[in-house]
Order: structure tokens, then C-alpha cells, then sequence
């Protein structure tokens, strides 16, 4: 019998899928088989299978499917099905609380430590449901023990107002052990010519409803024409930004996980930054409005993304500290919890408010407005535009590194932390503009600096707050005394971290600045256009 | 993998109820459960209508001329598998004497299911013997089923002594009585 190895570990057998054209033949051919087999039938049964993955289909991106199947003709049961994408294998199958969104507590044994480090920390949403009818034959030897199982399985779609029929399958479940009555009817399915499906149902259903697994990109890789003019490029930057804001609004605003803000936020971010860096570009009386709108929605993200910063790393800081005070930090983590439902209500309110639908609506109207703008800046050679704001970015970088020495303020290390991000955002969006091997050898040491100084930066907001949350705590009553010990502990081992990444600096900042890297820059965006080449 | 050992000296105290039932209710909730009828009574195995019958005997086992994995069979039961008695089992002390660092045998033969199966019960015969010590070494449970007689009191005592004198701290002891109304 077929027995695979899948990730070097599981052992599982391999259920074979047969498509039956048309339920008339499946019920002939059902008649044929009982014919030639010993094969006695069993009750029919009604399931509805609910599929699940990520918002950013973790699962499937794994080659994986999770459904939850549940019983709908008699009886109250209900499974977790964690299935391979092709190939027709069950990984694992656990009960599961019988529940519309069950999946925020999946059940404990033994499918969530094996599903948690794929997921964490995005939720599981529903994307489909399907009715499945089966129809069961059993195969007994002699001594009366199963030797194998024959499914009869027809599906049909839950569209919103009716079923839409999906197929018809035969399923053979090889009994471990027992080769020879599976290979029996495998080969008779052949000789019937029934076609082979290596696939589950969830390929089909997805194409049916225009569903994309895996598509879902956060910082999506945009093409610029070298040749185009720098408005129609902002316009696709920002618009590209737009569709992942828009992606991940309902989910903001739902929060099933921190991920949708996640990505939301950063999008905000990306768009706030084209407009502000690339000035010139539009007259300002257009876009001074959307700034400020994308000032707003930065400043109305942060909190409640900070909250689930620290949620996120809560395990990270209690190992921290030595474990007899690890539950000391209790009180800390209901805080933040209240604080986190608390600044979510708001923002939810906010991403729903007027003011957002009116920059919406007017977001909408400029980036499908294709009038070409009447500024110098914005009929300029969009790669002549970009050539100059990043070697400006870069120079700018390297005088305020430079300026860092020993006796610097943390502010210094901050602002040239804001310079390189902004860097960091200029190269994103005009990397198609050069190839990608010239664009890694100065991506790469940005990347190594961006580390410490993020570090950097990370420790030190941390400390502040952890300072604020401190405050906010002992005027509880009673004062939890053992927890402000634990977060001055914290912020303790926090100031440590944040000079190990003060001292890391000066090492990433030297490549960053190195003649090497310097070469890099001024070879690649001093370059005559195109334009100029061909003049 | 968790293993569990159904055990105790004393014959007739409920242990092949104890993991038949525990398996069952394991792979019930859909832990992947292996169960191994040590027992070559094969009382485990006719429960689940297996033959009690594995290609080439105690002796090839021992060896480890099979996959352990190709001697398993599937019970009726979803994710509940078995692997079947022998009538040549009764010779597994025997053939235990004659191999390398007896003790060992058992674990060292279950290690390649570890990423199949989420417990493994073992059945195991009354006794204590070459083979006892070879599942007191793989087990991470031992579940202990008593019956309240002086007799059946009497083996727990003895296994608590072993245990102690051959400083055996690999398993957690679980003991219980199986037949008595609570
Ligand atoms: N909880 C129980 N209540 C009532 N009867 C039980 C219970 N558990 C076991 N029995 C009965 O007691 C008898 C012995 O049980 P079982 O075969 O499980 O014991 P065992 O320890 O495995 O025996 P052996 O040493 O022969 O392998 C059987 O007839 C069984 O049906
Ligand atoms: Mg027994």
C-alpha cells in the first residue's frame, strides 16, 4: 500500500479520488461495484464542510486545507479535517466543538500545536461552505474486521440564495494493513475509465467563486515605466498602497487578528510617504487635504498597533525574567488588554467615521483622475525624478550619521532611524526602474543599519511606555507591587539591549557609508536617463 | 508519542480493558493512537478482529527485519491502529536474553512511529520479566489497574520496591481500580 512520507515525518495513507460524471452513474456504477465486491452498504450520511485559512492563506501556501466537518442529519458531531492540498491525504483529524467560528479556539489536542506555528498570529476566517452527501460501502473479511471503506461523495456549493452542484467522487479509504481489497477496487475503477482527481474539491470552488488563494500581497512589487512621467508614478504608488488599505479596512475595523491594522497601517505609511517625498509633483492646494488625512489615520493607528505589539511579545517578556516573577507581569498583560480593547473601539469608530468616508470617496476621485498634473515636477522623467530624491536621501542619511558620535543624544539615532525608512521607501517604490542585482548591493547594507537602529528605537519606546504603563498601574488600588518590581526589571534589561544596539551602530553605519556603498549610489543614480541617452 | 503501559504483574486485573478503552477513547477525539498487544493470549487483538498473527515471529521483530510500521493494521475504528499479537510472543523473554542491551529493545523498536501516532498503548502481559523491563524503559506512563484483594495489593507492592530499587524514574505511575463503583 501507498505510504508517503510528507515533511519528513508523517506517515499517511493516500485516500485515491475517482470523478463520477453524473449522479445516474454514480448510481450504476455503485450497483456494478456491489456486484463484483463484497461491499455491504451502510446508512447514508449528511455533513457540511466549512473551509478555512488565513486572511493571507497561510495554510494553503503550505500546500495545506483545514475544514471543519460537521454532521447535519443525526447527532451533534463535528471534526477538524487537516488535509494536504493535492495528493488526497488526511494529515490529522480532531474533534472539534460543534460551532459556527470555532477556530478561534482550535482544539487542544493534537491539532494545535501542530497548526499554531503556520498560523501565529493571524486567525483563521471561513472562505466557503459546501453540503456533502455520502453514501458508505463497507468491505468485511471473513472474520468480520473491515478491510476497507468505499465513499460515494456528492457536493454542492452554498451560494448566497441556493446550492450549486459541484461533483461526484468516489473515495476509496485503504484499510493500513489490508493492500490487497484497495488495490482490488482501484483497479476496477480504472478499467471503468473513471477519471483520477489528485485534488481536493477546494481548487474548484475557489476558480467558481473568483477566490485567489495566496494572492493577497502586503507590499506589492509595482512596475514603473522608466520613461513615464513622475505623476502617472506617484499615482500607481499610491494607488497600489490604496488596494492593500482597502484589503485590509474591514478586517481593521473587525480585528480577528492584529495582522489587518498590521498591514493597513504600513500601507498608510507607504502612501504618506510618497506624498510628502516627492513634492513638486502636484500642486500643493491638491494634496495638502490627503495629507493631512494620512496624518490623521498614522496617528489614529498607532496606539492601538503599539498595544498589540506589546501583546504579541508579552511571552518574549516574561521569559525575560527569572521565573519565579513571570506571573508577576499578570496585571501588566490586563492592562494592556484593556487598553487594546479600549483603543480598538475607537479606531473601528474612526475607520468608519465621515471624515474617512469623505477622504475615501476623494482619495478615489484624484487617483482615477488622469489629467496630467500642471506642475514642472509632475511631467518630469519619473526615473530622473527618482535618481535625484534618492542620492539626495542617501547623502542626507550619511551627513546625520556621520554627526553620531559617542556623546550624541538618542534624538540623533532617531532621526537618522526616520531618514533611512524614508530611504528605504524611495527604493521600494522605484525598483523596477533598475535591475535587481544593482538594486540588492545597496538594499543590503540599508537593511543591516535599519536592524540596529530599529533596535534601537524599539528598546527605547518600550522603556517609555513600560515607565507610562507603570504609572497607570500603581494608581490601582491595591497597587500591584510585585508587577512594577518585574517591569523595572524590564525596563532594566530593555536599557541594556538598547545599548548593545547603540554599539552595533557604528559597525552597520560604516557599511552603509563605505566608499563601496557611496560608489554604489552615485554610480547607479547619477546615470544619464534614457532620455539623454538616446538624444 | 506518548507511551503508555498497561501493566501489572497480576494476571486477570483488567489491563487489557484498561488500554483497549483508553485507546479507543484517545483516537475517538482524534489523537492518532497506535495500540500493541504485547499479550500473546491476544486478548486485545480478537477485540479488534485482527489475526494474531505478525510475519516472521518474535524472533525477526527482535531483529528488526520488518518495519514495525509494516506490521500495523487498521481496527475498524478511526485513527485507531494495532499491532497484532503473536503465539510466539510467549518466547520474547527468551529472545530478549540473547540481544544486546535487552532493556532497550522495546523503545529503540517504537522510536521510528514517533511522528505517526500521538500515544501508543501497550498491552502487556502479567509478570515481571525481560520484557517487563523493556516497557518500564520506553514508557512514559505506566497505568496500573488494581483489584482491591491482598493478593492483587501485594504485586503493586512489588512493583513499587522494583521500581525504587532500580531507580526507575522514566515513568509516571498511574494507579487506579478499574472495577470498583466509586
Ligand atoms: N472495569 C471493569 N468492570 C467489569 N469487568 C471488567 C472491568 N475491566 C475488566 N473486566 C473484566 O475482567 C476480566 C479481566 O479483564 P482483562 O482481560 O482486561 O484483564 P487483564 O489484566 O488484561 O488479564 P490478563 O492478565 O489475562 O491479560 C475480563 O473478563 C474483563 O471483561
Ligand atoms: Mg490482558
Amino acid at each position: 500500500m501507498e505510504r508517503t512520507q510528507l515533511n519528513g515525518r508523517l506517515m499517511i495513507l493516500k485516500r485515491p479520488h475517482f470523478q463520477i460524471p453524473s449522479l445516474t452513474e454514480a448510481q450504476a456504477l455503485l450497483e456494478r461495484v456491489k456486484e463484483q465486491f463484497p461491499l455491504s452498504e451502510l446508512p447514508s450520511q449528511l455533513w457540511e464542510y466549512v473551509y478555512y485559512d488565513t486572511f493571507d492563506s497561510r495554510l494553503y501556501k503550505n500546500q495545506q486545507l483545514l475544514r471543519q466537518e460537521t454532521r447535519t442529519d443525526v447527532g451533534d458531531e463535528s471534526w477538524l479535517c487537516w488535509l494536504s492540498l493535492t495528493g488526497n491525504r488526511v494529515l490529522q483529524r480532531g474533534r472539534s466543538p460543534v460551532q459556527e467560528s470555532v477556530i478561534q479556539q482550535l482544539p487542544s489536542i493534537p491539532l494545535r500545536p501542530l497548526l499554531e506555528p503556520i498560523l501565529h498570529p493571524r486567525a483563521l476566517l471561513s472562505l466557503f461552505k459546501i453540503a456533502v452527501q455520502q453514501e458508505w460501502l463497507v468491505w468485511k473479511n471473513k472474520d468480520d474486521k473491515t478491510v476497507l471503506r468505499v465513499m460515494l461523495e456528492s457536493t454542492q456549493l452554498f451560494r448566497e440564495n441556493y446550492l450549486e452542484d459541484l461533483q461526484h467522487r468516489l473515495i476509496i479509504l485503504p484499510f493500513r494493513g489490508y493492500p490487497k481489497p484497495s488495490q482490488q477496487i482501484i483497479r476496477f475503477c480504472r478499467e471503468e475509465s473513471l477519471e483520477e482527481l489528485n485534488e481536493d474539491l477546494f481548487q474548484i470552488v475557489c476558480s467558481k467563486l473568483e477566490l485567489k488563494p495566496g494572492s493577497y500581497q502586503p507590499k506589492p512589487k509595482l512596475k514603473l515605466s522608466p520613461l513615464g512621467r513622475t505623476d502617472q508614478a506617484l499615482r500607481a504608488i499610491l494607488g497600489e498602497s490604496t488596494k492593500v488599505m482597502d484589503l485590509n479596512h474591514q478586517g481593521t475595523i473587525e480585528a480577528p487578528d492584529t495582522e489587518f491594522l498590521h498591514d493597513f497601517r504600513v500601507a498608510c505609511r507607504r502612501a504618506r510617504s510618497a506624498l510628502n517625498q516627492l513634492k513638486g509633483v502636484f500642486p500643493p492646494e491638491q494634496i495638502q487635504g490627503f495629507r493631512d488625512d494620512f496624518a490623521w489615520l498614522s496617528d489614529r493607528t498607532g496606539p492601538t498597533r503599539d498595544l498589540d505589539v506589546y501583546l504579541l511579545d508579552f511571552n518574549s517578556y516574561q521569559t525575560q525574567l527569572p521565573e519565579e516573577q513571570q506571573a508577576d507581569l499578570e496585571a501588566f498583560r490586563e492592562l494592556l488588554l484593556t487598553e487594546n480593547a479600549k483603543e480598538q473601539k475607537l479606531l473601528a469608530k474612526d475607520l468608519q467615521s465621515k471624515r474617512f468616508q469623505k477622504f475615501r470617496s476623494t482619495w478615489e476621485q484624484f487617483l482615477k483622475d488622469e489629467t496630467p498634473s500642471t506642475t514642472p515636477g509632475g511631467a518630469a522623467e519619473v526615473r530622473k525624478t527618482a535618481s535625484k530624491r534618492l542620492l539626495r536621501s542617501y547623502h542626507r542619511c550619511l551627513a546625520e550619521g556621520k554627526a553620531i558620535d559617542e556623546d550624541s543624544p538618542d534624538e540623533a539615532l532617531h532621526d537618522l532611524r526616520k531618514s533611512c525608512k524614508k530611504l528605504r521607501y524611495l527604493l521600494e517604490f522605484f525598483e523596477s526602474l533598475w535591475s535587481t542585482k544593482e538594486f540588492q548591493g545597496i538594499l543590503k547594507p540599508l537593511k543591516a543599519l535599519q536592524e540596529d537602529l530599529g533596535q534601537f528605537n524599539d528598546c527605547s519606546v518600550q522603556q517609555e511606555s513600560l515607565k507610562n504603563f507603570g504609572d497607570m498601574l500603581a494608581k490601582q488600588q491595591p497597587v500591584p507591587a510585585q508587577t512594577l518590581v518585574a517591569m523595572g526589571m524590564l525596563v532594566s534589561t530593555l536599557n541594556q539591549r538598547q545599548a548593545e544596539a547603540r554599539q552595533r551602530f557604528q559597525g552597520s553605519f560604516s557599511g552603509f557609508a563605505s566608499t563601496r556603498t557611496q560608489n554604489r549610489f552615485n554610480l547607479l543614480f547619477q546615470q544619464p536617463t534614457v532620455a539623454e541617452e538616446l538624444n | 508519542m506518548q507511551i503508555l503501559a498497561s501493566y501489572n504483574i497480576k494476571g486477570g486485573v483488567g489491563k487489557t480493558a484498561t488500554s483497549v478503552n483508553l485507546a479507543f477513547q484517545g483516537a475517538h477525539e482524534g489523537a492518532r493512537t497506535l495500540i500493541w498487544d504485547l499479550d500473546p493470549q491476544g486478548a486485545a487483538t480478537f477485540y479488534f478482529r485482527v489475526r494474531p498473527k505478525i510475519k516472521g515471529g518474535s524472533r525477526a521483530l527482535l531483529k528488526g527485519r520488518h518495519d514495525l510500521a509494516d506490521l500495523i493494521k487498521a481496527t475498524d475504528h478511526e485513527n485507531l491502529d494495532l499491532l497484532p499479537s503473536d503465539f510466539s510472543y510467549r518466547t520474547m523473554d527468551l529472545l530478549l536474553d540473547d540481544t544486546k542491551k535487552p532493556n532497550e529493545r522495546l523503545k529503540l523498536l517504537l522510536s521510528p512511529l514517533a511522528g505517526e501516532y500521538d500515544y501508543v498503548f501497550l498491552d502487556c502481559p502479567p509478570g515481571l520479566t525481560l520484557l517487563s523491563e523493556s516497557i518500564f524503559e520506553a514508557a512514559n506512563v505506566l497505568v496500573v489497574p488494581v483489584i482491591p484483594t491482598s493478593l492483587s495489593l501485594r504485586t503493586l507492592k512489588q512493583l513499587v520496591e522494583f521500581r525504587r530499587k532500580k531507580q526507575l524514574r522514566n515513568f509516571k505511575m498511574l494507579v487506579f481500580f478499574p472495577m470498583t463503583n466509586p
